[in-house]
């Protein structure tokens, strides 16, 4: 087991980098330039003058080792510095944004929270509502609950979440008057007052991105329940006498759990990656804002370390997912490679 | 009705339960919580390394020029005594120099006295090359500026200069603070986090946190030179998102009290105001959407050192008469009203504002399709061949017209195109993602100013209220071209040694009068006399703000907010 990680550990580390180069040429041959969202009235020569203090004169492959040691030497001490109180980093130049001309994991930080509490959130709220869906679906194929589920989760799917935003804030916002269509990330809770008023402001953004995650996830519940009640050992089980209820959770959902896991945990960097739609009609200004601004001024700073660290996220839970097949299926933990020992 | 209280409430706190102030202008503070929204967020504080209207209208309610512009464009002392000019001895006869006089007792809102060389330092930092400075264009020809004593500072000129209201004029050329900014000159410009997003100002409001990209929450500046003012003891400035949803937050639901640059379809902005929550605004300035024709060859066969530069005229646009037709074609007030409606006037003039350069030239308001048909037949291009397309010589009378990607641009064209096939000219369109199109970058063949296409549409129009440097990009040295790394904004090619000259007269005429003449004769030369821009719509702000807010004066000269110092609650 131990043996295994750090094989799977290994192979990722080159693969981060080869996805950070493949980013970096990308953006730098993508055309553009970060000058372009500025007035007309700019003169030429001052945009040179701007571009040279950018340092986007440099050749690309400079650019790239610079940015390099910034991301994973530089930003990490001064993320050591910050937590620890030490002084490693010094005096350091750190990844700087062209847009606000200020670190760029310093504004990560500041957007991780309301990132974390809407679109984390409403993905546990999906998860949490997609799995014992999903399970009861499979269970009761064809039932009336089968058939409500199957048609919510279309619409979840089908309708977009810029659609589904602004109805949400037509009916409730501008109808009703029940809720906020502004986030305010200033807000800080400090009372059962403020703690009101943070739960209603994400009522509509949590409900938009819980329905589209639930929509998606419980059809692989579903779907994966239903094959895994076709197995032998199910038969075998319901043979016993045992009831519904202890054949599907006791027998089939662990063998289901196994394809689901896998969407789970590829699904969960997305929440860090934000819900840039979602984000942009409620402003929720976080990760996912940050990222399609950065993209519209060409700020490659920006969008290269945060299309790098959702990367580094993928590969991470990619691992994590391969990791919890061996809790999940024993032959994996016992060194079976899947492709021989299932056949 | 009480139910939608108590819920905004709990919201907006602090902003309903304001309504309570008798006498707005009574007292500093008096007047609560002001929520301001731009669907752009605002990147930095700092206006000279941003150049984005975002950036320098949120610093304005921090940062103070020495003067602004009024809503009428006219000049207004601010940090200055008063505007200095020949008659009161401010601007030297010679025109070489401007000596500014500040106000006594002005102090930063870190209760520092502001003085001459905070002036000197901004030019300073501006004017380094290494800081990148987005309004070192502000700085051009100044060759050095000096402190006299504490409250005076003279800006000498390399050469005479009759307008000499750049620097430190308006929402773009603030005042920075020099104990501030003393380190973060030169190449140190971008390092300078905190002072870039929370400058100390003078203005009416002071920062209190800045979240980039997001919002910036504000408080009244204690320092600030009226007592009484301003009326908002708060304020929080939310960026992001969309314009619909800022004009829905205004108009609809109410949680914000002002909401910037709202330019929406006609009707849905004019539905929206119909709930009486809030009203909208609009102001103009000098935005003229308009078509530039290519006068030189961009035919894609072309050696790249001659496509689309004055070596190879254009085969067909050449033509003046082609040139006159395809402008008399067009009905621009069609075009104003479904593009832009309240926020849109057709124009024929390049210069539509301030009221003195603005020349009375409004004959093209009439589309005259018939009249654009018989001007193309007596040039000789006929339809020879019965396929609706007229040509001569063997030319067939086909543009390819492209402009950025925009559901008000693609409208037009597709409008345009139809007038024109109207008379015989076929039209390909084209659209370019506005980054590449506007991005000016050499090696890109879809920018404006490489105009490898017979049209372009696009709006523009110039900083302050002085049209000069703007005509003057219309000269022949101006002409993008491979030499010049396709630099330069004379887009048409536009080439006159007339026109130039009287650049040079302009370039040494004081007198506002004279200037004025000068100014609308350039103007109509590129536009009523040559048809080599085609201005179609002038362009105006919307903006909106709620029914209970006070005090509001949409101005297109300078920041929108330019006078939050004067806002204040209107009781309901």
């Amino acid at each position: 087991m131990p043996g295994r990680a750090l094989r799977r550990i290994a192979v990722t580390l080159p693969t981060v980098l080869l996805i950070s180069f493949v980013i970096f040429a990308l953006l730098d041959a993508a055309p553009g330039d970060p000058m372009a969202q500025m007035p007309l009235t700019i003169p030429p020569d001052v945009r040179a003058a701007m571009r040279e203090a950018l340092g986007l004169d440099a050749p690309m492959l400079t650019q790239f080792g610079h940015w390099l040691w910034q991301f994973f030497v530089i930003e990490p001490l001064h993320l050591m510095d910050r937590l620890l109180g030490t002084g490693l980093a010094g005096e350091s130049a750190r990844v700087i944004s062209w847009q606000t001309r200020a670190p760029v994991m310093d504004t990560v930080i500041e957007r991780l929270p309301q990132t974390l509490w809407v679109v984390g959130l409403g993905y546990l709220i999906g998860v949490l509502i997609a799995l014992p869906a999903g399970i009861y679906a499979a269970a009761r194929p064809h039932s009336r609950f089968d058939r409500i589920a199957t048609l919510l989760a279309t619409l979840g799917f089908s309708l977009p979440t810029f659609f589904t935003g602004v109805l949400l804030i037509v009916v409730f916002s501008v109808g009703l008057g029940w809720f906020p269509s502004i986030y305010d990330t200033t807000l800080r809770v400090t009372s059962l007052d403020t703690l009101g008023q943070q739960l209603r402001q994400m009522v509509l953004p949590v409900s938009v991105i819980a329905l589209y995650n639930a929509a998606q996830i419980s059809r692989f519940m579903r779907a994966a329940m239903r094959d895994a009640l076709q197995e032998g050992h199910i038969r075998t089980a319901r043979a016993k006498g045992l009831s519904e209820r202890a054949v599907v959770l006791g027998h089939a959902l662990r063998g289901a759990m196994l394809p689901v896991v896998t969407v789970l945990a590829l699904g969960a960097p997305q929440v860090f990656a934000g819900a840039i739609i979602t984000e942009q009609v409620f402003r929720v200004n976080g990760l996912g804002q940050l990222l399609i601004t950065a993209i519209q001024a060409n700020d490659l700073p920006m969008v290269q370390t945060l299309t790098v660290i959702f990367a580094l996220l993928i590969v991470a839970a990619n691992l994590l997912a391969d990791l919890a097949y061996g809790l999940l299926d024993p032959r994996i933990k016992a060194g079976v490679d899947r492709h021989h020992g299932r056949g | 009705m009480t139910t939608r209280n108590a819920l905004f409430g709990a919201i907006l706190g602090a902003m309903t339960s304001v309504g309570a102030a008798p006498e707005v202008w009574a007292e500093r503070g008096s007047d609560g919580h002001l929520n301001i929204i731009y669907w752009q967020a605002p990147s930095t504080l700092n206006p000279y390394l941003s150049g984005g209207s975002k950036e320098t209208e949120a610093a304005s309610l921090v940062l103070e020029p020495l003067g602004r512009f009024d809503e009428t464009g006219a000049l207004v002392p601010y940090l200055a005594r008063e505007i200095p000019t020949v008659a009161n001895g401010g601007v030297a006869e010679d025109l070489t120099a401007i000596t500014w006089v500040l106000r006594e007792g002005l102090t930063w809102s870190d209760g520092t006295p502001l003085t001459a060389r905070d002036v000197k330092f901004t030019a300073d930092y501006c004017m380094d090359p290494q800081t990148g400075c987005a309004q070192r264009a502000k700085f051009d020809g100044v060759r050095e500026v000096v402190v006299v004593d504490d409250l005076t500072v003279t800006v000498a000129f390399d050469q005479p200069t009759p307008y000499p209201y750049t620097a430190f004029m308006g929402a773009l050329s603030p005042i920075l603070q020099q104990a501030q900014f003393a380190d973060c000159i030169g190449a140190a410009a971008p390092q300078c986090t905190e002072a870039n997003f929370a400058p100390i100002g003078t203005g009416p409001f002071r920062v209190t946190e800045f979240r980039t990209n997001d919002v910036i929450t504000m408080e009244a500046n204690p320092a600030y030179r009226d007592p009484a003012k301003p009326a908002f003891a708060t304020l929080t400035f939310k960026g992001g998102g969309d314009a619909a949803s800022a004009a829905r937050a205004v108009l609809e639901t109410g949680e914000f009290d002002y909401g910037w640059n709202l330019l929406l379809a006609p009707d849905v902005l004019a539905r929206m105001a119909t709930g009486g929550t809030g009203r909208t605004v609009t102001a103009f300035g000098a935005m003229v959407e308009r078509l530039e024709l290519n006068l030189t060859n961009p035919a894609p066969d072309l050696p790249g050192s001659i496509r689309s530069t004055a070596a190879e005229p254009h085969p067909i646009l050449s033509d003046p008469e082609v040139r006159a037709a395809l402008s008399m074609a067009i009905d621009r007030a069609l075009l104003a009203e479904i593009g832009f409606g309240i926020a849109g006037r057709p124009t024929c003039n390049l210069i539509p504002a301030p009221a003195i350069y603005a020349s009375d030239n409004t004959a093209c308001l009439t589309q005259d399709i018939p009249g654009a048909k018989a001007r193309l037949e007596r040039a000789g291009w006929i339809d020879s061949d019965g396929d609706g397309v007229r040509e001569r010589d063997g030319i067939r009378l086909k543009l390819l017209f492209q402009t950025a990607t925009n559901a008000v641009r693609q409208d037009f064209q597709a409008v345009i195109k139809q007038w024109w096939a109207e008379i015989g000219v076929e039209t390909e369109l084209r659209n370019i993602a506005p980054s590449v199109f506007f991005g000016g970058d050499p090696g890109s063949p879809d920018t404006v100013q490489k105009f490898y296409a017979d049209v372009q549409m696009y709006a523009n129009s110039f900083d302050g209220t002085d049209p000069q440097a703007y005509l003057a990009q219309l000269t022949c040295a101006n002409a993008p071209r491979p030499e010049t790394q396709w630099q330069g904004m004379n887009v048409p090619r536009f080439c006159d040694p007339a026109y130039d000259a009287l650049i040079e007269e302009l370039k040494t005429t004081g007198d506002l009068e004279a200037r004025g003449r000068i100014a609308r004769a350039l103007n109509d030369m590129v536009t009523r006399d040559s048809h080599v821009t085609i201005p179609l719509v002038d362009r105006g702000r919307v903006s909106a703000h709620a029914a209970t807010l006070g005090g509001v004066v949409l101005n297109s000269w300078d920041s929108e907010l330019w006078n939050a110092a004067d806002w204040y609650r209107i009781d309901p």
